[in-house]
Formats: C-alpha cells, structure tokens, sequence
C-alpha cells in the first residue's frame, strides 16, 4: 500500500506542479491543484457493469458495494489508511481479556436520514437484521458469524457477546457490508431497504434506475464525519450519480467526452494515455484480502497430487502474464494475501516461476509420457485440467489463455470451457472444475480461514467458500489459532506460519492485487479511497465549477 | 421408371428459368467483352472464398506462425515485418489466427445453414404437402420462430444448451429453420397445383415418388439461392455469438472472438480489430455477391 500510496503522492505533486505550470500559461486552469474545495455540483462517475441486484448492504455481496453504499451508510468502526481503527458510529469500545465480549460506546447525536436517532437498540436491531435467516445475508453474516447475542447496557452502550474470540471482529465490522441501516426501517419495514436504503452518511438516496444509474444527494445534516475525513461536516457535492457501463472502451471515452467526470476501473490498457492527457489525472489503491487466483480443486485428479498442483503453480510465468494484462499497472502478488492485508508475510521466494522445477515435480508424479500433441500422460491419460470461464471480463479471458498456454510448456493440457453464469454457479456449488479465478477483498488475513479452512468446505447442508478443496490439519489449526487469539504479535506470527504452509500446499496460483485504478477530470478535487476495502470515498470530494 | 420422364419434361417446361440459373453458373460462358467486366467482383469473390476453403482445409499450408504461440514481448506490435498484420494482445500472429479461424468461421457459416436447409426442406415439405391440421401446426410453430429475430432465438437456444462452436452453429442453424420453411412450403404450394404434378397423380404416379422426384426439386431450388446469401448472415451470427463470448472456446482462433477481444484495443492497436472485421466483410460480400447472381440468374436476368 505505502508504496503505491507514495506514487499516488507523487503523481498528486507532479500533477500539481503542471497544474501549477498551466496555470500561469492559462489562467484558471487545473483546479484541484491549487485551490480551496468548493461546494456544490453533482458528480458523474462511471462505473462498471457489477450493478447490484438490491441496495440492502446486509444482502450483498459484490464488488461496487463499498463504493455506492458507503456514501449512503456509516460503518460502527472506522480502518484508517494506516490499517489501525478508529471510531465511527461507536466513540470507543473495550474488549474483554478473554476476547469474548465488546463494549461499544456509541456516538451520540447521530440522526438517520429518515429522522430517527442512534442508539444501542438500533445496533442490536442492525446485528440482528444481519443475521436473521430471512435477511438471506451472503457475505455480512458469515463475516459476524461469532456474534451470538448483544444486550442493550443503557442508550449508548451495546455489550456484544461472542460464541468464541474473533480477531477479525473489528476489521468487518469497518466494511460497508456491515454498514448501520435506519434501525426504524429495519424494525418497520425491512423490506424496502433493498430499493430505498435509509442509513446515516454523508449522502442520501435518491434514485435507482435499474439497468442504468444510481443517484445521491447531499445530507445537510451529516456532522459526524471520521476524523480522517478533512471535512468535517456535510459533503460539498450536491449529489453523485453512479452510472453503471460495462463497456471498457465506453467508460473511458465517457470521461474524455465530458460525461463522467471521474471512472472506476479505468481499462489498464488506456492508463498511460489518461496520464498524459491535459486536464485529467489518475491515480490507484491497492485493495486487501486474496488476490486474483486461479484456484486448484484438490478434491479430484490431476490436483488431488501435491506435486501436480506444486508444478502447476511453478509453470506459471506470473509476472510476465500480470504485466501483460494489465500494461504493467496492477502488481503482481507474491502470496495468497495481499501487501496492505494485515499480517502480509512476503514469502514470494516459495512460489517462483520455476518451468524446470515444474518439469521435476511431473516427473516424480509419474506424469513421464507424452502424446503427440506434446502434453504429458500417465497410465494413457492425458494431464488435463477443465476451467470453466464466462468471458465476461477481458482481462479474465486473458489471464487465462496465458496460464494455458503457459502451463501447456511444461506438459499441462488446460481446457478452457465457456459456460453461462448460472452454469458457472452451479458447477462451483459442486466443485466441477478443476480450475476456478476469483478474488476475494477483505480487510483481513482471515481471509485465508474462508478460503481454505475445511470448515468451509461445501457440504449439503452449508456452501462454503474453499472453492480449492483444501484440507490440512496443520493449516486448519493455524488459522483457527489465529482467528482467536487476541495477542496482536500471536496473531501475526500465526498468519505468517499459515501463509508459508499455503506455499507447501500450493492451492491456488496467486496472480496480481486488484487495485481500484480510478481516473478524473481535473475539476475533482479530494479525490480520496477509504481502507477497509480499498474504494472510492466521497466525503472530502469537491467539483470546481466550470 | 418408364413413368418418370413425362413429369420430368413437364417440369422443365413450366420451371425453365430456375433450372437454367443453377446449370448456368458452372457452364455458362459469356458472350459479351462487357460481360467479363462485371464479372470482375464475382471472379473476386469466387476467389476469396476458395482462398478460405483452403485456409479452412490446410491452415498449417498458409499461416507463417503457430495461431497458439504466446510471446508477451510482442504483444499488439504493428503490422509490418515478421507478423504481416500485426499481433494480439498475447502476442500472437493476427494473420495466423485470421488462417485457423477461417474454419470456425466457415464451419459456423455453412453448417448452420445446412441445417437450416434441411430442416426447412423438412417441414416446409410436409406443412406444404401435408393436410390442414399438420400445415397448421407446423407454420404457427414457425410463425412462432419468426416472430423474434434470430439472433435472439439462437441466443435463447445457447443459454439452454450452453456456448461452444458446436452449440453456437447448432443454435444459428436451428434459429434459421423458420425462414426457409416458409419459403418452401410456398414453393410447394404453387408447385402441388402445378399441371405437370396433376398429369404425374393422374397417370398413377406413386405420392412418394411424386415428392421425391417432382416436388422436393423444384421446390428446393429458390433455397439453394436464399441459402447463399444466408451463409454471409449466419457467419455474422456466428461472429456475434462468439463477439458475446458465447461461441468458440478460447484459445480457438475465430474471427467474431477476435474482434470482441480487439474492440477493447481499438485506439492502441487498430490492425486488431480491422483484419478480422475485414475477413467477415469479405465472407459475408463474397457469399452475397455469388447468391445475388445465382438469383438473377435464376430469374433469367444474368445471362
């Protein structure tokens, strides 16, 4: 994060010194370098096609959740950019020694959008709509799923109960995924919250055009900002409208035709035009969690083999298809979680691109024959792997057909199947892959509990998310060690020890940090990301007039 | 068959301009210096499409590189040197791709066209031939079909059996059948009242053997016609689904998926997008050019 964050810094200063420079050749130039934040304006910003289904932060699950929602919603605790927490909805909160119980001290004076207050019944209501079945919450639950009970202590103290320690509590409860809803409209009308979401952020809603857009308007009343935010008080935009364009190619030409006036996922391939462009400036933010993976299934042959899944990962030239894809903008990761994911251990030496290495492994597999189109076979079968892939995003496609052919070197027959979405679904559900890619944001190693403990593996009473069918003992123990300790060192030496058995295990081939590539005209000013999952965050954001 | 010979030259008698049309376009030679002239995009089509059938038979006969080679180094280099039309974003030789493509392209242009020849042969037939209550069941079916557009159809027919080059043509094929069940069920309407099918019935001539060899011909030829001008639209169509990522697999080389992949490179790499758009216009004017003179000639005005 620091060192992208330092880039971030200096293009801001390089930007400023050429906003600066144009500024005396062409008075009135570039704003956002050299003046005060102004109020009003509605901001346009584009983003990709990932439009939620519904608008209840308990019920999703997708990408531009924290981006839409967060301007709607407060979250109980505040990640600052240093990774450390501080109040949001909660003043403070004291722990119990033994990890089990959280007092929250909440602020007072909040209202909601619709009028009513924030208190301690309201947290309790929040936790309780999270985790009630009919909520059918797909991502806030699980992420709470210690919680067991909380009891109202008096108007502003809430005394949270966990069935077991859970170092990751703080962290979630930071994301927008657990962001606090109107207690009333919780109480008295769960229902509309998935079209018309009432929370207490600096912005409410106001419109949802389904298909297309989703816009915001200023909370007048908003005065309790994080005390990251230089604002302090309401946000200086009027509204934002989020349009949603699927369309790479679109969304970048709507910033330079003037219809957005800031873009989520701007296409890697045109960063380095946008840079040099006049009047408009980029800048990115590493996000946490799991990078972008292939996934190993080791549930079935040829995965099931250690050795096979170590040769695999080992014939993947990972940094030359990462700089491929991405035009050198996204980097390459070198473990199963993320630089800015707490508790990162660099252990990138383990999972070198090693074709010899993986030619060895094969061998010592028994994987010694070939056929005439050059794969490697044992007892007359082919080394093939099935990957079923959508196509949806190109750089997904790409990634892919990469690996294939990289793996193809060393002997690997990767065969790619394109299928719907719904079949993509219900494959995963039962494991029918070989290879899966995905991603998985989280502001926590626990990350790494979700995607590989055997607790989560899908039974047919519970989908769980170890898509790769890791089992290990000695993994499972570290990570459940770690998921409950509450001594910071403990925990990060925990993590460490269970990332360095990730490399031994070779589930996955981690391929680059997802960072949210964001470009704007230079009419936006305070253009800044919030930490818990590394998106664009509106309250210091300001338009110049034009 | 002694029986047969009169219905024959009665046929030829009534449906004189079609039968010429079809013989007309591999003997036909012309008489005018002008005629040669005009004739110029036709030979050019001619030879487009056997360059593809080539390209389609023998790809390793004409392509300078492995369609499959990935060399990142060389990703979306410029036309010109080793690689003729330039490279994709993997690297790969663009003409090479365009050579192995060719296959997928024909192979979804032609085959879903058979089936959609055959299949419409088979119920345009039997709507035409058939009594009221199968005519009616088969033509609303079909109307149903025309109600939407085929592409569409195809898409409903893809996200129930799933995408895939086989599923795609399968899909186009199927989407297609409506239109040509028309078209002959017209065909062997006019052609069931025909004198020459009357004499046939009258002299004793079995109703399988009036099908067979009185009917079916006749009524098949305008198809062979609308059958050449629908390869272009079903290469389209292929090229569409494969645009929608719902046609070949990757890494298969086809035209409709490289113009998808090389749309999001369009202002970085023109060649990408432009050689494979230029291959499917080529296609699709070629088959066109070659239909559009099957059909006037059947209509006795090309000669």
């Amino acid at each position: 994060m620091t060192t992208r964050r330092r880039i971030a810094a200096l293009t801001l200063a390089t930007a400023l010194l050429a906003g600066l420079g144009a500024c005396a050749a062409e008075p009135g130039g570039s704003p956002a370098a050299d003046t005060k934040p102004v109020a009003g304006g509605t901001l346009r910003v584009g983003e990709n096609a990932d439009e939620p289904t519904l608008l209840d932060p308990h019920q999703l699950s997708t990408t531009n959740t924290t981006t839409l929602l967060r301007p709607i919603f407060d979250t109980l605790v505040w990640q600052n950019t240093d990774g450390s927490f501080a109040g949001g909805l909660a003043d403070s909160w004291d722990v119990s020694p033994d990890g089990l119980e959280y007092t929250f001290h909440l602020r007072e004076g909040v209202t909601f959008h619709d009028g009513s207050p924030w208190n301690a019944a309201g947290l309790k209501a929040n936790f309780e709509h999270i985790i009630d079945p009919a909520t059918k919450s797909p991502l806030a639950a699980s992420y709470i799923a210690p919680y067991r009970s909380s009891e109202v202590v008096d108007e502003y103290t809430l005394k949270v109960t966990l069935a077991t320690p859970y170092s990751a509590f703080l962290n979630v409860l930071a994301q927008t995924y657990l962001s606090i809803v109107s207690p009333k409209q919780i109480v008295e009308a769960p229902e509309t919250i998935a079209e018309h979401p009432i929370g207490s952020g600096p912005y409410k809603f106001h419109k949802w055009v389904k298909g297309e857009s989703i816009s915001l308007v200023r909370n007048e009343d908003y005065a309790w900002a994080p005390k990251e935010a230089k604002n302090q008080g309401a946000p200086y935009l009027d509204g934002i409208t989020f349009t949603f364009v699927p369309e790479d190619a679109v969304r970048y030409n709507g910033l330079l035709a003037d219809d957005f006036d800031i873009i989520e996922w701007t296409p890697p391939q045109n960063v380095a035009q946008i840079e040099k462009k006049e009047g408009f400036s980029f800048t990115s933010t590493d996000r946490p969690g799991h990078p972008f993976s292939l996934w190993l299934n080791s549930e079935r042959a040829p995965f099931d083999d250690v050795a096979v899944r170590q040769a695999f990962v080992a014939s993947i030239d990972r940094k030359d298809i990462v700089d491929t894809v991405s035009f050198g903008q996204w980097e390459v990761s070198n473990g199963y979680i993320t630089p800015v994911t707490p508790d990162y251990a660099e252990n990138a030496s383990a999972i070198d691109f090693d074709p010899d290495r993986a030619n060895e492994l094969l061998d010592e597999a028994g994987w010694t024959g070939r056929d005439s189109q050059g794969y490697r076979t044992k007892n007359g079968e082919r080394l093939t792997a099935f990957l079923p892939h959508t196509g949806t995003v190109a750089q997904t496609t790409q990634i892919i057909e990469l690996a294939q052919a990289a793996a193809k070197k060393v002997g690997f027959d990767v065969q790619i199947q394109l299928v719907s979405t719904q079949e993509a679904t219900d494959r995963a559900a039962v494991g029918d892959y070989d290879l899966t890619s995905g991603i998985w944001t989280t502001n926590t190693a626990d990350v790494l509990w979700i995607r590989y403990s055997s607790d989560n593996i899908t039974t047919p009473e519970r989908r769980g998310q170890n898509g790769s069918y890791t089992r290990d003992d000695e993994l499972d123990g570290l990570l459940d060690s770690a998921r409950q300790t509450t001594d910071e060192a403990e925990r990060a030496s925990l993590y460490e020890q269970a990332q360095e058995r990730l490399v031994e295990l070779a589930p996955a081939v981690p391929l680059y940090v997802r960072p949210d590539l964001v470009s704007h005209s230079d009419r936006v000013g305070g253009v800044t990301f919030e930490s818990a999952y590394g998106a664009l965050w509106f309250q210091d954001t300001w338009l110049a007039a034009e | 068959m002694s029986l047969r010979a009169p219905g024959d030259r009665l046929a030829a008698s009534t449906d004189t301009p079609a039968d010429r049309g079809l013989v007309a376009f591999t003997s036909a030679a012309p008489t005018r210096a002008a005629g040669w002239l005009g004739r110029i995009p036709l030979v050019a089509a001619a030879l487009f499409l056997a360059a593809l059938a080539v390209a389609a038979a023998w790809p390793s006969l004409l392509a300078p590189f492995d369609p499959y080679a990935v060399d990142t180094t060389n990703a979306l280099a410029a036309p010109g040197g080793a690689h003729p039309l330039g490279t994709d974003e993997n690297g790969r030789d663009i003409l090479s791709r365009l050579i192995y493509g060719a296959r997928a392209s024909l192979l979804l242009g032609f085959g879903a066209i058979a089936i959609a020849v055959v299949g419409g042969v088979v119920f345009g037939l039997a709507a035409g031939l058939g009594n009221r209550f199968l005519d009616g069941l088969i033509m609303r079916t079909m109307d149903v079909g025309l109600a939407f557009p085929e592409l569409l159809l195809a898409l409903v027919v893809i996200s129930i059996v799933g995408g895939g080059t086989t599923n795609a043509l399968l899909a186009i094929g199927l989407a297609s059948i409506p239109s040509y069940a028309r078209l002959v069920r017209a065909q062997t309407f006019a052609i069931r009242q025909a004198p020459y099918i009357e004499a046939a019935r009258a002299l004793g001539v079995r109703e399988s053997h009036v099908v067979w060899r009185h009917v079916l011909p006749n009524a098949v030829k305008p198809v062979v016609i609308l059958a050449t001008i629908g390869i272009g639209t079903a290469t389209v169509a292929g090229s569409a689904l494969s645009f929608l990522g719902l046609g070949t697999a990757p890494p298969e080389p086809e035209w409709g998926s490289m113009l998808s992949s090389a749309r999001n490179f369009l202002d970085l790499a023109w060649w990408y997008g432009a050689f494979p758009g230029l291959a499917i216009t080529g296609l699709v004017i070629s088959t066109t050019l070659i239909g559009r003179y099957l059909q006037q000639r059947s209509e006795g005005r090309g000669a």
